[in-house]
């Protein structure tokens, strides 16, 4: 009894860390479920570029942190000549250049390539609170401000309402003190410094954050947000239209209100950003993702290995599957066939043939096989010499194939040189066996037995899913093997019993 | 396709994935599987144990001995060749006579002295054993069935099946040859299970492939109402089987010599299930009434001597309970 329980712990354990595998690789390492799922890859290219003055030069620019809804997979600084250096600021990250003798038109270029995070997370910083030195200068100012809080605050409930009506309050131009508080600023950076000022007012802690927007194309400008604080999470709102939440597809890039890039001793300096988008296979996107992450699993994994290499065991590891199948039809149907496994490796080769040519070339070589055995028969050579001359006929047969299918314009032929040529000369000596002891009707039906078990196996690993699954995937043959073990332990009726017992059904 | 689950079940029909699974895995020690896949140990095993067996005459085990097949065969006028590791009755030749250089088989064609070196070297390089194993050509003494069949056999020489659980004969029946099984006595080739009832010995109805039959087809009589002789010694005969393997699950082919009585011919690890059909009962019923009786869970089995195996069975097994 024991050893019943023995087998229901290895099968739940295989089940267990089979599915446990699957979902960690899924959910975490981003590995999909579907073969041609796509995901997209930004690549943006900062390019900051300067006219030299014959004099040393130092320039500094802010670039993305990837804290929350994007993963940076590749990231490149290209600035020939030029000491870099790159600096925490704050919340921001910033590359340092200098250069002592610059000369002409200079170029730097900061390139990035980014995907969306599999599993975004909230930043874990802690929130900032107001500070101080966000302040209006003057005491009318003060005073405008105060009495737009008032206004805001006596018609909204939480911060998400007082932030949008701050936004929308100060887009009004008939709003008296609105405009006051507006005076010198017209350009968005300067409405949203007073915004910021206004909310910590308020004592909404308030951030600007300028955002680059993923749409391809060149000279793409950044887009300015606000982000408040509200003791638990940031929360993004558009300074045009006082709408609340970040779209998704904006990457955060600096925070504050200084300029993207400051640059000491150049003339002329522009920042441009250039956007493109890649489509790429969502597996190979897991696979550099999982470069971005040392673990034992990404080290050990199929796709670490040389493409040839991979490519046979995306073959080999459709095998389990096979062999499930026939356990199946065994076990549960009660198919009888040539052999346990020759199924499997005659479905691999239909793999190569397609199905019906497939069947044809395999009824054609072992019914050539068959006529040469029944035909040495007669001469009474010993078994092994016999199996030779099959195993050499069934070879020649098969090159006589190839030629004549070559010639035909039918290049389908060809593919019959993988049929797996010593399982063909087994089953031939088998079936002529069982041809002369048990009659033809037995051998022609266990041959059919095989060729249907083959097409079904067939029909199961050609599936293109499955295929991927069981090579993205290592946890599906645990889950393989835990279903075998089931099998191993099924002690009820096979389909065919019933038919077979039917004289006993009362 | 449930209801006939179900009926299958009520009626204790053993399948083949049980009889695997909890009969052949669990009471046979694959390592006496040799014991009885391997005739000429079998053979030695049955002669020590004292278990009456069809004579040998001699084993060949080289290709320089099966080339000389005929001359060391020519002292004997009939006899059986056969492969020691085949199975179903593969490979097997029951030649009646020998005539200048000719050897007459039972189906009455004849084959020339060539065709039987053939024969025999196909069998030394393992055409019939499993595996495709080299193998051994065992001679033997030809049995003369009983005269009791002449009715309901064709050719061949009838048999009877016995299973026998942890030495409890369970179930039994009578096989017999037909034009379709070519002499044999293999069921999957053609040949009648006739029914027997194991307390009495008295055949029933007959299996025919997957149907009932109450008639032989070749002769057309019927197959019921027959009395086996010696049907005490066969019961004790494949009994003792047991002890003398160790295999707890098995099948036992005994032969009816006319002159010599019960013989056994050969064991089977694995035995067909046919023989359900035609006894009209399902083999689970009765393996799980001696599990229940004499194999309890977690405890020692019981000790029975033969005579009180043989009891239980005659009390409890017979087709009138």
């Amino acid at each position: 009894m024991s050893n019943r329980y023995h087998l229901h712990i290895l099968v739940a354990l295989l089940l267990l860390s089979g599915a446990g595998l699957t979902y960690y690789q899924h959910v975490f390492l981003g590995v999909p479920f579907t073969p041609d799922a796509q995901e997209e890859i930004w690549t943006i290219e900062a390019n900051l570029s300067y006219d030299a003055r014959n004099r040393p030069a130092k320039l500094s620019m802010y670039i993305p942190e990837f804290k929350e809804n994007f993963q940076s997979l590749h990231e490149r600084f290209v600035a020939d000549g030029y000491g870099m250096k790159i600096e925490q600021e704050d919340e921001n990250r910033k590359v340092i250049w200098s250069i002592r003798t610059p000369q002409g038109r200079e170029s730097l270029y900061y390139t990035v390539s980014l995907a969306r995070r599999t599993d975004p997370q909230q930043a874990k910083r802690p929130g900032p609170t107001y500070t101080q030195k966000n302040r209006f200068s003057t005491a009318i100012e003060e005073l405008a401000a105060e009495s737009l809080t008032q206004e805001i605050r006596s018609k909204t409930a939480d911060i998400h309402t007082f932030v949008t009506l701050a936004i929308r309050t100060l887009s009004d131009n008939s709003n008296n003190n609105a405009q006051l508080l507006l005076d010198k600023a017209v350009s968005e950076t300067g409405r949203a410094s007073v915004l910021v000022r206004l909310l910590s007012h308020a004592h909404i802690p308030a951030q600007i954050i300028h955002a680059v927007p993923l749409k391809e194309g060149v000279n793409v400008a950044p887009r300015i947000w606000i982000r408040c604080y509200n003791g638990e999470q940031w929360l993004y709102f558009d300074i045009n239209n006082g709408d609340e939440g970040l779209p998704d597809d904006m990457l955060p890039w600096w925070q504050g209100d200084d300029a993207v890039f400051t640059a000491n001793g150049v003339r002329n300096p522009e920042l441009s950003f250039s956007i493109s988008k890649d489509v790429v296979n969502a597996v190979r996107l897991a696979r550099i993702r999982a470069r971005g992450k040392p673990s034992a699993f990404s080290e050990f994994s199929l796709s670490s290995l040389p493409v040839q290499t991979q490519i046979v065991y995306q073959t080999l590891l459709t095998v389990p599957l096979g062999v499930l199948v026939i356990l199946f039809l065994r076990s549960f149907i009660g198919l009888v066939t040539f052999g346990t496994f020759t199924p499997v490796l005659i479905a691999l080769a239909f793999r190569e043939t397609q199905l019906v040519w497939g069947i044809f070339l395999f009824t054609l070589v072992t019914s050539i096989g068959l006529l040469v055995r029944f035909y040495l028969e007669q001469l009474r050579l010993l078994l092994v010499p016999r199996m030779a001359v099959i195993l050499t006929v069934v070879v020649c047969c098969m090159g006589v194939i190839s030629i004549l299918g070559h010639k035909l314009g039918m290049d389908r032929g060809l593919s019959v040189a993988l049929f797996p040529m010593v399982i063909l000369t087994m089953a031939i000596e088998r079936m002529s066996i069982i041809w002369e002891e048990r009659g033809a009707a037995e051998a022609i039906t266990t041959g059919l037995g095989s060729l249907v078990a083959a097409s079904i196996t067939y029909a199961i690993i050609n599936i293109t899913i499955l295929q991927h699954l069981v090579f993205a995937f290592p946890g599906i043959t645990l889950v393989c093997i835990a279903l075998m073990l089931m099998i191993g332990r099924y002690s009820g009726y096979r389909l065919s019993e019933l038919m077979r017992f039917k004289a006993l059904a009362k | 396709m449930f209801n006939r689950i179900n009926q299958l079940r009520r009626q204790g029909v053993l399948s083949i994935n049980a009889r695997n699974a909890n009969y052949v895995l669990r009471y046979n020690d694959r390592r006496m599987y040799p014991l009885v896949d391997d005739k000429l140990k079998t053979k030695h095993l049955a002669i020590e144990h004292g278990v009456s067996v069809p004579g040998l005459i001699t084993h060949v085990d080289s290709d320089s001995a099966a080339k000389r097949i005929a001359e060391i065969l020519s002292p004997y006028s009939d006899f059986v060749i056969k492969p020691a590791q085949g199975a179903g009755g593969d490979g097997i030749i029951v030649i009646q006579a020998s005539h200048n250089g000719r050897y007459i088989k039972t189906s009455g064609l004849a084959i020339t002295e060539r065709e039987l070196q053939h024969h025999c070297s196909n069998i030394l390089a393992g055409l019939f054993s499993l595996g495709g194993h080299r193998d051994v050509i065992l001679v033997e003494e030809r049995i003369r069935p009983s005269t009791v069949f002449e009715k309901i056999a064709y050719q061949g020489v009838p048999d009877v099946r016995v299973i026998v659980f942890c030495g409890f004969p369970v179930m039994a029946m009578l096989r017999l040859p037909t034009r379709q099984s070519q002499g044999k006595a293999n069921l999957h080739q053609g040949a009648i299970g006739a029914g027997v009832d194991v307390v009495s010995g008295v055949t029933q109805q007959g299996v025919w492939f997957n149907d009932i039959t109450l008639t032989h087809p070749d002769t057309g009589n019927p197959l019921s109402g027959l009395q086996l002789p010696f049907w005490d010694d066969i019961l004790e005969l494949s009994a003792r089987c047991y002890e003398m393997t160790g295999l707890g699950y098995l099948g036992v082919d005994i032969v009816i010599d006319d002159s010599r009585g019960p013989l056994m011919l050969e064991l089977n690890a694995r035995p067909g299930l046919n023989i359900q059909i035609a006894n009209g009962v399902g083999l689970l019923q009765r393996l799980r009434r001696i599990e229940k009786d004499f194999l309890p869970v977690g405890k020692p089995p019981a000790q029975l001597d033969l005579a009180q195996r043989l009891a239980f069975i005659r009390a409890n097994f017979g087709l009138a309970h």
